[in-house]
């Protein structure tokens, strides 16, 4: 499930375009998503893992998490 | 969850525990109408409308109530049992029932009970409300029971479409995500600005940016409202005006039949008044009491005229016996066969001359030669009547033998008489005509009569034929043309307010770019980026959400139109549309419809069809749900294919059986009554492919005055 | 001139008290009437002399002569001969006041009378009148019998527009 939901949001023209990123260079699982050194890939992979492992996480929880793993990340 | 056993207890026409034992797939009820097969059907809604408050004591079998003994008391209920997600729950909405003696008798109030069954079989209670919400929730039994054809067309109101989509569609994953993800992006705009403006040297222009675009918004999402309104009540007059249009060919043709019919009135109106039965009137008014009277006149008339002569005769041998001793008086020549001579002055003066003078008797024709008797005789006539001109010189006083001349009034009379008397001979052929023109206007009222009872048959047809009455009919097509100026005007609306909303975007854009740009310059670059990111990311859980319920959509669609086909294996070659509409405050709307191969609406489809396009819906999106290994829920019909005929049915059914989804389907197909008056299963039903079927019938005898005696027995078939 | 006729006609001639209920109050509109036969105008005599006359004629065709039984209450409706008829008034109805003379042309038919006494002056007047008069009053009395029978076996008949009609077509099979 999380994988299919990963797979349909990076299916998006968005990362090709803006990101130039190959359709064949994208991961197709969460954990290699996480991985990944494109931010918008790695912060989706991070949404989707957060969510799918706990779908009534508060707003705000999800946003404090958000914070955390792009200060990690270092955008 | 499906439903593996319905019972039934003493509730209505089911007396005693009466069960059902269902399985996956397609449940066949078999039933007469009348015979219990609604009632398995309220039983259900019983079970499941916990809200509404039951007037328990209506819902008593009445066998069971008669057959109690006084202090006896017993239990009325309904009970489901479930299989949920490896459990078997069961659901029970019950009350009990005292009898205290023939007439009376006492009922508690009905609860729901709930017990929850693991697979290992440990039991424990259950709050039945919720434990029932659980197994089937609200939302989904809306859509999962349905009573009658005309209410599958739930569907045709988008909302419930819309309801129904989401609830089995993929598409409610990525809901969560949109959300989420537009509240993380606010919040990173929020830090962008609080940053910015400690930050910028523009403080007050960031600032006065900011309130601009409050309001900016704000007029945005006003102008969205009004908007959306628009919509919708153009929606609305478009939809009257779609139903109007079905009438408004019958509100022509009943304004012209009414015309047709105030003419026909009127002529008949006409036509009668022209009848005239004043015969007793007309006996005087018209003399039509004289028809007979010829005779009489003749008698009068021979009377008078016989007394004339008399008159006359006694007078001239008076006379006769007078000119003896006269000698003045110059006799009247006596008339060869010796009846009475003319009167003096008959023929006149001029007329005798004439004759004379041409020596002609004018009157028969003679020669009356100079010289001759005839001849004679007229110079002596001439001659007295010249004689009695002159005055008389020296006349003795004479005898006068008549003193009175009555006569004289009533010859005249009679003369004048002899010539009405010829009007009195067309009194008969008067009357008959008059008869027969009574007759004709009477026989041309009649079909005046006619013409108007067979255009008042027809209007009659039209009526029925339209669900309207004649007022709403007329109605129809006065307002039909007041909503097609309605929706001219909205439609100018529309413009003026698209434009008005485009400016507002655009300067609410605009102002956005501008506070942006003065972000750009003073906020933190982190944030930025963040925020920046953050937008990426919600455009593409957005974008992607909105794919995603384009692609159930799509296979919706696809997956009707192919159950549709199978259904409708004979003509309609068209197919199933799903539109999808978004308003300017971003509400989804979906409409579904019917349209013809070459796209155009198909107006007015039969029953039949709308009932296969609304169940080729229904099952397209428990199918897909299926599919997706989403939750499955039953579906429970009553008489869905009335309209469908028996071998319309039989395909549908085999059809049906097809998926593995739970249903339910209550029809009075396939039952036949002999010749005794038994009712059998034809023999039809053992090709129908099904999992489970049963038989609900009254046990005989039975008497629909007495309540007593109703008793649904279930059977297997 | 001598007019026997306009003599005739100031008289007023009579008829059998009994027959004021039994034919004329059922069969015109003599004395009221009922609303039904208000509304059915032109199935009934508006006048109790129009009813009069027709039943005169009625005993004339059909030759039903019975004289007034000397001790029978006699009644009229004090419109004396020469005012039937008249139009004066009556908006639907047309002026037939030229019935006079065919009733008195009538009389003078099956009067036995002797003209020429009359006109020698030998008989009065008066006594010509007066025979009239009587002649008139018994095919009138014989007609009315007629009725009052024919109402007590068919009052239904009645009812018919053409009833009336009919009877008087009817007289003629009798000669």
């Amino acid at each position: 499930m999380s994988n299919e939901l990963l797979n349909s949001f990076l299916d998006h023209e968005l990362l090709q375009d803006k990101y130039k990123i190959l359709k064949k260079d994208l991961p197709n699982n969460l954990k290699d998503g996480l991985k990944s050194e494109n931010a918008v890939i790695n912060s989706i992979a991070m949404i989707v893992q957060t969510i799918q492992s706990d779908s009534n996480i508060t707003d705000k929880a999800l946003k404090t998490k958000l914070s955390q793993h792009l200060n990690e990340y270092s955008l | 969850m499906i439903i593996k056993k319905v019972t039934i207890e003493n509730f209505l026409c089911y007396y005693g525990i009466k069960e059902f034992q269902f399985s996956k797939g397609l449940n066949i009820i078999l039933g007469e109408n009348g015979e219990g097969k609604t009632k398995f059907f309220d039983a259900i809604e019983w079970l499941l409308n916990t809200s509404n408050t039951s007037n328990e004591s209506a819902l008593i079998s009445q066998k069971a109530l008669s057959e109690a003994s006084a202090g006896e008391s017993f239990q009325v209920s309904v009970k489901l049992t479930c299989e949920h997600e490896d459990e078997t729950v069961y659901i029970t909405r019950q009350f009990r029932v005292s009898k205290l003696n023939v007439e009376k008798s006492e009922t508690t109030k009905a609860i729901l009970d709930g017990i929850k069954e693991s697979r290992t079989g440990e039991r424990d209670i259950v709050d039945g409300k919720q434990w029932l919400d659980i197994v089937f929730p609200p939302e989904i039994r809306r859509y999962s029971m349905f009573k009658g054809e005309s209410s599958l067309n739930i569907l045709k109101q988008d909302a419930s479409l819309l309801n129904l989509i989401n609830l089995f569609s993929d598409a409610r994953s990525y809901d969560k995500y949109a959300s989420k993800i537009e509240f993380l992006r606010e919040e990173a705009e929020k830090e962008v600005s609080e940053n910015t403006r400690i930050n910028t040297k523009k403080k007050s222009e960031f600032e006065n940016l900011e309130k601009q675009i409050t309001l900016a918004q704000l007029k945005k999402s006003q102008l969205e409202e009004q908007l959306d309104r628009l919509e919708q009540n153009t929606n609305t007059t478009i939809d009257l005006v779609k139903e109007a249009e079905k009438f408004v060919v019958n509100a022509n043709a009943l304004e012209s039949i009414n015309k047709r019919i105030d003419i026909l009135v009127d002529r008949k109106q006409k036509n009668d008044a022209k009848i005239d039965e004043n015969y007793t009137t007309s006996l005087l008014d018209d003399f039509w009491i004289l028809m007979h009277f010829e005779s009489i006149h003749n008698e009068f008339s021979k009377k008078i005229q016989a007394a004339e002569i008399a008159k006359r005769q006694i007078q001239q041998e008076f006379d006769i016996s007078k000119g003896e001793t006269k000698g003045r008086r110059i006799l009247q020549a006596k008339l060869i066969n010796n009846s009475s001579p003319l009167p003096i002055g008959v023929p006149n003066k001029a007329t005798m001359e004439e004759m004379l003078n041409d020596e002609i008797c004018k009157v028969c024709n003679r020669e009356a030669k100079v010289g001759t008797e005839a001849y004679q005789y007229m110079e002596n006539n001439l001659k007295q009547f010249l004689i009695s001109l002159e005055p008389e010189k020296n006349v003795e006083e004479d005898e006068v033998l008549f003193k009175n001349n009555y006569l004289r009034s009533l010859v005249n009379m009679s003369t004048n008489h002899d010539t009405s008397i010829l009007r009195f001979r067309s009194i008969i052929s008067e009357i008959k005509e008059k008869f027969e023109f009574n007759k004709s206007r009477d026989e041309d009222s009649n079909r005046f009569k006619d013409q108007i009872d067979n255009e008042k048959l027809e209007r009659t047809k039209i009526l029925g034929n339209s669900s309207l009455g004649e007022e709403r009919l007329l109605d129809v097509i006065k307002n039909y043309n007041q909503w097609q100026t309605d929706i001219i005007n909205a439609n100018r609306s529309k413009v003026t307010l698209d434009y008005q909303y485009k400016e507002a975007s655009e300067s609410l854009e605009s102002k956005i770019e501008q506070r942006d740009k003065i972000g750009e310059q003073s906020a933190n670059s982190y944030l930025i980026k963040k925020r920046d990111l953050l937008k990426d990311i919600e455009k593409i859980f957005k974008e992607t959400k909105e794919r995603k319920f384009d692609e159930f959509l799509k296979k919706l669609e696809d997956k009707s139109n192919e159950i549709l086909a199978k259904i409708n294996v004979d003509a309609f070659l068209g197919k199933i549309i799903f539109i999808k509409k978004r308003s300017a405050s971003n509400h989804t709307g979906i409409n579904v419809e019917l349209v013809q191969s070459d796209g155009t609406p198909f107006i007015s489809p039969n029953q039949s069809l709308e009932t296969s396009m609304h169940i080729a819906v229904l099952f397209a999106i428990s199918d897909l749900a299926a599919g997706k290994k989403l939750e499955e829920y039953p579906l429970i019909f009553d008489a869905p294919t009335s309209s469908f005929g028996e071998s319309k049915t039989s395909t549908f059914l085999n059809l049906l059986h097809n998926n593995t989804n739970q249903k339910i389907l209550l029809l009075k197909d396939f039952i036949i009554k002999n010749d005794d008056n038994k009712l059998s299963i034809k023999k039809e039903f053992d090709s129908v492919k099904r999992n489970k079927a049963f038989w609900v019938r009254l046990e005989r005898p039975f008497d629909n005055g007495k309540l007593s005696t109703i008793n649904t027995l279930v059977s297997e078939i | 001139m001598q007019n026997l006729f306009e003599t005739f006609r100031t008289k007023i001639p009579n008829f059998n008290a009994d027959y004021k209920v039994d034919v004329f109050e059922k069969l015109s509109l003599y004395g009221g009437g009922s609303d039904e036969k208000r509304d059915s105008r032109g199935k009934y005599f508006e006048t109790g002399y129009e009813l009069y006359i027709y039943a005169f004629f009625l005993g004339l065709y059909r030759n039903e002569f019975v004289s007034l039984p000397e001790k029978a209450k006699k009644e009229n409706f004090r419109v004396p001969i020469k005012d039937w008829g008249n139009k004066s008034g009556k908006l639907l109805r047309k002026d037939f006041s030229q019935i006079q003379e065919y009733i008195f042309s009538a009389l003078m038919a099956k009067t036995e009378i002797d003209l020429i006494a009359l006109e020698k002056g030998e008989i009065e007047e008066e006594i010509v009148i007066k025979n009239l008069i009587h002649q008139f009053e018994s095919f009138t009395n014989g007609g009315l019998i007629f009725l009052k029978n024919k109402y007590e076996e068919h009052p239904a008949y009645f009812m018919r527009a053409a009833y009336l009609l009919d009877l008087i077509q009817e007289s003629n099979k009798l000669d």
